[in-house]
């Protein structure tokens, strides 16, 4: 049987091809995006080891309610000069480096920000004991007096700047100029994962972000002693309040929190590499199924001659087998490429990664393994088991023609059973939280469905798309509408694999729209101001810049916030504080109770949803912690708002916040223009304004909306880019298909050449069939995806997404690119029909 | 005396040739495996006359007719249709020239599966763009009678309607001439006749000129005239014949050769 198999893949080069590469694809973008997620893992591990290679111990302040969303209000608190001082006295410690860091934002020239698109601006200070600096000098020398800084390496060649050079930063006021005076390493690496790092002299850098301490304090054990050792003494002397950890135990915990964000991007694009598997697998059953039809003849004499049914089954399987494993051995090299693919990819869509040498783990090999060798034999269990039905007396027949059974009452309600545990799965997990795994279960469970039932609607659908072209092609167009229905469960399976891209992509489509729109309409609701100003760098600019604002001519009010994060009942809140005489001018908030001026009072607004998940109302009192989590200060709650329009759960005013905080830059400020003054007549003066502060944009309503468009859309390109693969693995499968059904109609096309059809009308046939056939899939994949679009919109009405959109112009343009991809896939097959030699096809029996 | 020239003039016309090959030679492969096929082959196809070509296996009969009917391109010699050479066209002329001017009836598979039998007859003249002639195709309808069978797909008939309906489809066009390649090879011997009585009424009723290659005497029977084929060259003729005569003549052209297998 072995034998029998192996010759029929060698006889059968090309097919065997086109399967393998249905899952060399999927399996490539599946080991692409484990190699990228270790490779990054491993560059930030590296990171950490290079940069705290010789810290013996690390001092940290606990942080009680830090989140990833940011920092708690105002600076974070770090470790105290006296617990600097009584570290340094430790039985067994040799020096300590206290570290004073902050964001410090490098801005170019031309006034426009230097990164702060995603890595951190970091800013610290110069190391004084050399074992402990995580920084090495490459060029120059360390900064020594105010003004002057020195700056990563690899920002500086990036943006050709040297020695002697003046640069311009801004920190918390307007920018200033410094003197560059050197460029720093960190061991081995120029580049710090993407991230700016400017060095301070030591007293700037503690005037700059040392006002509540060491951010972190590193700490040089005495030679001879045991890390654990000293680092249990030190925990001893400071007390809970800090967290003391050895160099090692600080650079897991650092990678591990790395990893965790990673995991996260890593996950996505897993989903992603999925899909592709679940088109690819898809081609497979197609290909299994077309040349199990097409091998009955073959099939039938292996059982007249004593194969048995077992034997039969192991021959289709082995050869899905070795499909497999070679499928995935070549997705495992062109996975490397992928990688590299991949991480350029989201370079180009906003998320910088740093480039390393690729990571390629054991682990990764393994799971390409399995995967592609499972995904194929389980994509041609059902046509194998199909071929043990051939019976052997086929082989005797003059017309071994398989014959097709009608889509029967079986697939309906098999098809209907899997469409409504899918759709139940669906609801299920988003409208009861049963979480984002029973979300793609079902998701792929009513792809699934649809796949199964589509041979059902594919005669009626087919006749329709095909119409147009019967009348517009002539008999070429019948013949291609016609050769779509000849077969409705391979035209059908073969537009279901266009079928799943097209429903995601329609369902992007939707669910952006949506977003996009139900975020409008709260603009037009919320924003009430002529102009605001937004952080560039999406974390604060300086409260200077809103003072500017406020002399310039033109200008009747500014309203500034500024945001932190609070703890409740030891949970992280987002918190933006107000003016509250002027903020309802230019913020029209949904206040269901009480009002929103009253926090004048010092009293605190909260959302509705938390309101009543602390169980509070208006008059009662809410524990807020707004720096340190032991105090906690009582406030009386004097107003439920809507977050969704503001995006912050808890509202105070500016004046408590200050009280509970001290200073802080500023998050946002609000404008509005005198009475005749238009917004095209401020905005000279207002930009002149802001010139100095490069991290405050301004922006009117329409820079609002367009900057929300951007968004979306960029996030829209993104997912289309990682979709591609997919739709690429579906098309050829469509190609596929069509080169094995012009095979299989030789003898058709050698009677219709010789009866009078031109090669150009022969290509015609097969171009339109191959367009009819993407139709298909691309008008499944529609209804699938306004599906999905719907019940997602209406899984998150509460969440703010209140407006259920159908891009209909972009939803057309999908349809119409589905139809030009089906001319792509018909090249060639309709190349090879044109092409047949007519009299070797009309001897073929 | 005076009038040589009028006395040209006035001499009969030669009876116009429908198809016709001038020393038509084919060789497959080269070498050692080289087969000529056809050995200077020089026939004549007169119009309205229905001819048949007989021979042995490996006669060269099929390769004749595949040369004739412009499926296959001859090695040397010349083609003519009507006064077209066929060696003068390209491949998109030579396909124009048989979807207009050439009919044709195979043994099997003569239809498209996906189309009734009406929209096969038409095939022709629907891959032309054109609308078939309504009366014409009425008459043609009437002569293989298929009424009631129009609207059939090719899978709900039976062999000799598939047949009939081929036969529709070569003549609906009125080509200038017909290939048939053994186009009751497949048939029961009534289906056969039947066939075969179609394709006579064509000839005696509308002038159609027919080709067919045949191996069954009885059908040869049907034709004006019989080429007989050997070893790739014309070996003889025969003019109105019977199935006797034709059964004679190639049991006389090879003593081996068993008629009819």
């Amino acid at each position: 049987m072995w034998r029998a198999t192996l010759s029929n893949l060698t006889a059968h080069k090309v097919r065997f091809l086109a399967t393998a590469a249905a899952i060399v694809l999927g399996v490539a973008f599946v080991v692409g995006t484990l190699i990228l997620g270790d490779t990054l893992n491993a560059t930030f591990g590296n990171l950490f080891g290079q940069t705290g290679a010789g810290i013996d111990v690390q001092v940290t302040r606990v942080q009680a309610f830090a989140t990833q969303f940011g920092p708690p209000a105002g600076a974070a608190e770090g470790v105290p000069d006296d617990v600097v001082a009584r570290i340094a006295e430790v039985e067994g410690v040799a020096a300590v480096e206290p570290t004073y860091d902050g964001s410090a934002q490098l801005v170019d020239a031309e006034g426009a920000i230097i990164g702060g698109q995603g890595p951190p601006t970091i800013g610290t200070d110069v190391p004084t004991v050399e074992e402990l600096g995580s920084t090495d000098l490459r060029e120059g020398r360390y900064p020594e007096t105010a003004g002057e800084i020195a700056i990563d390496a690899a920002t500086a060649a990036e943006r050709g700047l040297g020695l002697g050079d003046t640069v311009s930063v801004s920190i918390d006021g307007p920018v200033q100029e410094q003197t560059l005076v050197g460029t720093v390493g960190f061991g081995d690496l120029d580049d710090l994962a993407g991230a700016t790092v400017t060095l301070f002299d030591d007293d700037t850098a503690r005037e700059l972000f040392g006002e509540n301490g060491a951010g972190t304090v590193a700490v040089l054990a005495e030679e001879g002693q045991d890390r654990a050792s000293v680092r249990d003494r030190i925990a001893e002397e400071v007390g809970s309040d800090f967290e003391v950890l050895t160099g090692e135990e600080a650079a897991e915990a650092n990678a591990a929190e790395i990893g965790q964000a990673l995991g996260f991007l890593t996950t996505a694009l897993l989903v992603f590499a999925g899909v592709s598997l679940l088109v690819g697998s898809f081609l497979i059953f197609n290909i299994f199924t077309i040349t199990v039809a097409q091998r009955t003849r073959e099939l039938a004499l292996l059982r007249a001659v004593g194969a048995s049914r077992r034997q039969v089954l192991a021959s289709v399987l082995i050869e899905a087998l070795a499909v497999g494993i070679a499928g995935a051995a070549l997705g495992i090299g062109l996975g490397i490429a992928t990688a590299l693919g991949l991480r350029a990819l989201l370079g180009q869509f906003g998320f910088a990664l740093p480039a390393d040498d690729l990571v390629v783990n054991s682990r990764t090999l393994v799971i390409a393994m399995v995967v592609g060798p499972v995904v194929t034999l389980v994509a041609a269990l059902i046509p194998a088991l199909r071929s043990t039905r051939v019976p052997p007396i086929s082989a005797m027949r003059a017309n071994a023609a398989p014959v097709t059974p009608r889509a029967g009452a079986l697939r309906l309600i098999l098809g209907a059973v899997i469409l409504a545990a899918g759709v139940a799965a669906l609801a299920a997990g988003l409208f009861a939280d049963a979480g984002l795994p029973v979300v793609g279960t079902g998701a792929v469970l009513v792809l699934l469905a649809v796949a199964a039932l589509s041979p059902l609607v594919t005669r009626p659908i087919a006749r329709v798309l095909g119409a147009p072209v019967a009348a517009a092609r002539g008999l070429p167009g019948t013949l291609a509408r016609e050769n779509t229905v000849r077969n409705t469960r391979r035209t059908a399976s073969t537009a279901a694999a266009l079928m799943i891209g097209l429903g995601l992509v329609t369902f992007v489509l939707i669910f952006t729209a949506s977003l996009q729109e139900s975020i409008s309409n709260t603009i037009d609701e919320v924003f009430l101001a002529d102009y605001s100003v937004a952080p560039a760098n999406f974390i604060s600019f300086p409260e200077e810049a809103t003072e500017a604002l406020a002399g310039v001519e033109g200008v009747a009010v500014v309203s500034r916030t500024k945001s932190a994060t609070v703890g409740i009942e030891g949970d992280a809140r987002t918190t933006i504080a107000i003016e509250p005489e002027t903020f309802a001018q230019v913020v029209s908030l949904d206040v269901p109770q009480g009002d929103l001026a009253d926090v004048a009072g010092g009293g605190v607004a909260l959302d509705e949803a938390l309101a009543a998940d602390l169980g509070v109302g208006i008059g009662d009192t809410v524990d807020i912690a707004f720096t340190d989590p032991d105090a906690e200060e009582p406030i009386e709650v004097v107003a439920i708002m809507l977050s969704q329009q503001s995006g912050a759960q808890v509202i105070v005013s500016l004046d408590r916040f200050a009280e509970a905080v001290g200073e802080a830059p500023d998050s946002s400020a609000s404008l509005l223009l005198d009475e005749g003054v238009t917004v095209e007549q401020a905005r000279p003066a207002l930009e002149e304004a802001l010139a100095p502060f490069p991290t405050a944009r301004l922006s009117d309503i329409a820079d609002v909306r367009e900057q929300i468009t951007d968004q979306t859309n960029q996030l829209l390109g993104l997912v289309f880019a990682l979709l591609f693969l997919s739709i690429i693995i579906a098309l050829f499968g469509i190609t596929n298909t069509l080169a094995l059904s012009v095979r299989e109609r030789t003898r058709e096309l050698g009677l219709l050449r010789a009866i009078g059809m031109s090669r150009s009308q022969a290509r015609t046939m097969v171009r339109w069939e191959s367009v009819i056939v993407s139709l298909l899939g691309a008008t499944l994949g529609l209804a699938v995806g306004l599906f999905f679009g719907w019940i997602f919109t209406r899984a998150l009405e509460d969440t703010g997404l209140d407006t259920f959109a159908v891009p209909v112009v972009q939803l057309v343009i999908a349809v119409v690119l589905a139809g030009v991809a089906g001319v792509l896939a018909a090249v060639i097959p309709a190349r090879s029909a044109a092409r047949i030699d007519i009299l070797r096809a009309l001897a073929v029996e | 005396m005076s009038t040589p020239l009028a006395a040209e003039t006035t001499t009969p016309q030669p009876v116009t040739l429908a198809a016709r090959t001038v020393e038509l030679t084919k060789t497959y492969g080269r070498g050692e495996t080289e087969v000529q096929a056809l050995r200077g082959v020089s026939l004549d196809f007169p119009a309205g006359q229905f001819n048949a070509v007989m021979g042995p296996s490996g006669s060269g009969k099929s390769t004749l007719l595949h040369c004739l009917a412009a499926l296959d391109t001859p090695t040397g010699g010349t083609v003519l249709i009507g006064d077209t050479d066929l060696s003068r066209l390209n491949e998109k002329q030579l396909t124009r020239l048989r979807r207009d001017r050439i009919g044709f009836i195979f043994q099997a598979y003569n239809l498209v599966p996906t189309l009734n039998a009406s929209e096969n007859i038409a095939l022709p003249q629907r891959l032309a763009g054109r609308k078939p002639d309504a009366a014409w195709l009425d008459t043609v309808l009437d002569t293989v009678g298929l009424r009631d069978r129009l609207n059939h797909r090719p899978s709900e008939l039976s062999g000799g309607q598939q047949q009939r309906v081929a036969v529709a489809r070569a003549l609906a066009g009125r080509p200038e001439i017909v290939f048939a390649d053994e186009p009751t090879g497949n048939l029961d011997s009534r289906a056969g006749s039947e066939i075969l009585s179609f394709l006579r009424t064509s000839v005696d009723e509308h002038a159609q000129t027919i080709v067919m290659v045949t191996h069954d005497p009885s059908a040869a029977a049907y034709a004006d005239r019989v080429v007989f084929l050997a070893d790739g060259r014309v070996v003889g003729e025969l003019r109105d014949p019977t199935a006797e005569t034709v059964f004679d003549r190639l049991k006389s052209l090879d003593p081996l050769s068993r008629p009819g297998t």
